[in-house]
This record gives structure tokens, sequence and C-alpha cells, in this order.
């Protein structure tokens, strides 16, 4: 040891263990208040992608869980057909002299009202 | 714990880059290894509960090893000679580490520390002398007799053979 201060400072010291090093990994990760994670900024851009990639995501999962649709009922038509159903009698409201009951051409025409539908034919 | 998280992360920052340093100082403290490292570990648990003290973190830190490794030594007094403080296995002659060492153990404590603490920590007397809270030139005095006495063993041992 001819230069006491120049040998001490070429000496590599000796280094804490592989154990040692893993109990403060270990402390630093306990103190930690968030996982790094969460810790690091986020850009505008990545939340936005997440977001829409997200929406697309939902929309697609949602599509899995829907009931299924139900049938249709078939659509009814109403139609209406108003005509005279008793000719005479209508004839001899204008026909005075005609001997017909006047209480019976009181109502000249009736309202048919047809409804049909378009029910499937089981035959 | 610490809730600042910046905090906690420039605590972490200096252990990464300052291990070695905080080893070796703790180690010239308490002789032994496994008290060495305890001495760490509980000294940066006691600084991560508080919060951020005011002024330069890396003394601070120091001193706090400092003040845990003089506890450890207390607790675990040992009549074992003390380990090495320089590194066995890559590349360096066992008889020049046993030098070293039995060089760095007819030194002071006082002594002792400022020179590892210069050698292997960086610190200049002025920030040694603020830890210590003595003044620069008593630290610059004790790593200048701390040099002496490592220069005047080696010319004593040359004079024995």
């Amino acid at each position: 040891m001819n230069d006491p201060e120049r040998q001490l400072a070429d000496m590599k010291p000796a280094a804490p263990s592989e154990d040692f090093e893993k109990r403060m990994a270990t402390l630093f990760e306990d103190v930690e208040p968030r996982p790094a994670i969460w810790r690091r900024g986020i850009a505008a851009w990545q939340a936005a992608a997440a977001c829409v990639l997200c929406g697309f995501g939902g929309f697609g999962a949602s599509n899995f869980f829907q009931e299924p649709p139900l049938v249709q009922p078939p659509e009814v038509r109403t139609d209406h057909d108003i005509r005279p159903v008793n000719k005479p009698a209508v004839r001899s409201a204008f026909d005075l002299t005609d001997p017909t009951p006047f209480n019976a051409a009181a109502s000249p025409a009736i309202q048919v009202i047809i409804e049909t539908a378009d029910w499937d034919d089981p035959s | 714990m610490a809730k600042d998280g910046r905090f906690v992360d420039e605590v972490r920052g200096l252990y990464e880059t300052q291990k070695q340093a905080l080893f070796s100082y703790a180690l010239s403290i308490t002789g032994e290894r496994r008290a060495a490292e305890d001495a760490i570990h509980v000294a940066f648990c006691s600084v991560l509960q508080r919060s951020r003290p005011s002024g330069e973190l890396r003394p601070y830190l120091f001193k706090c090893v400092r003040n845990a490794a003089i506890d450890m030594r207390r607790i675990e007094r040992r009549d074992d000679p003390p380990a090495s403080l320089f590194n066995g296995k890559h590349g360096v002659d066992p008889v020049t580490r046993l030098q070293a060492d039995e060089a760095l153990a007819v030194l002071t404590e006082d002594e002792r520390e400022c020179v590892v603490l210069k050698l292997y920590s960086g610190f200049t007397f002025n920030e040694i002398a603020e830890m210590r809270h003595v003044s620069i030139n008593t630290a610059a005095s004790w790593y200048r007799r701390g040099i002496e006495r490592m220069r005047a063993l080696h010319k004593e041992e040359i004079t024995n053979e």
C-alpha cells in the first residue's frame, strides 16, 4: 500500500446480496401509492383510441346478449266497403209511391267492414 | 408509509444509483454484511414513512443509514473479525484485499467513515462535514490522518519484513 488513497480508490467495494436486493425491491413496491403502470402519463390519443376500441367491443359484445327477435304478427288489413244492401228499400226512400215500409228504408246503407288477415294458411 | 409517489420515486432512484456506496458505508460501520443490509433496509423504511425532508436527499439518506448502522452494531455486537469491505470475486488480489481491510481496521471510526465516504461515495469534505455536524477542517483532517495512518502502517510492515 504505497499509495493507500489510490489503491483503495481502485478497489471494487463489496456488493450487497441478491436477497437484499429483493428485500429492497419489495419495500419499494409496498410503498408505491399506485402500480407503476398507472403512474405513467397517458397521451390523449391513446385514451381516445382506447375509448373507441371499448365502444366497438361493447357494441359487439352486446349482440351476444340480446334476446332473439319476436315473430311479428301478421298485418291486419281493414277494408271499408260501403254499399247499399237493400236496393228496394233505398229505391222506396226516393219513391213515395213504393209500398215498402218507410222504416225499412231508414237505413239506406250499412257499413260493412270486412276484415281480412294474411294468416298463413295452415293447410 | 409515504403516499407521495414522487418522493418514493426519488428515494428509489437514489437507492438504485447509491446502493453500492450505501452498502460500503454501512459495512464500514457494522463490520458485518447482514447487519449492514438490515441497517439500510431499516433506514429506508424509516425514510419512506416520513415526508420529504428539505434540502438534499442524498446526504440525508447516508445519515439515516449511519444512524441505523450504529444501532445495528449496538444490538448485534460480535467478536468475529469484521467482514471485508471489498469485493472478493472479481479479480481483486486476496493479499491486496486483506491489506486494505487491515489498513482500514487500524483507523478510528471517524477516520474510516470519512475515507469510505470520500473514496466510495464521492462526497466532498463540505458534505461530510454537514452530515457529521463538524467543521470542514475536522472532516478533512479525519481523512488526511486516516490516509497517513495507513501509509505509516505500510512502511512499518516493510520495515518488519
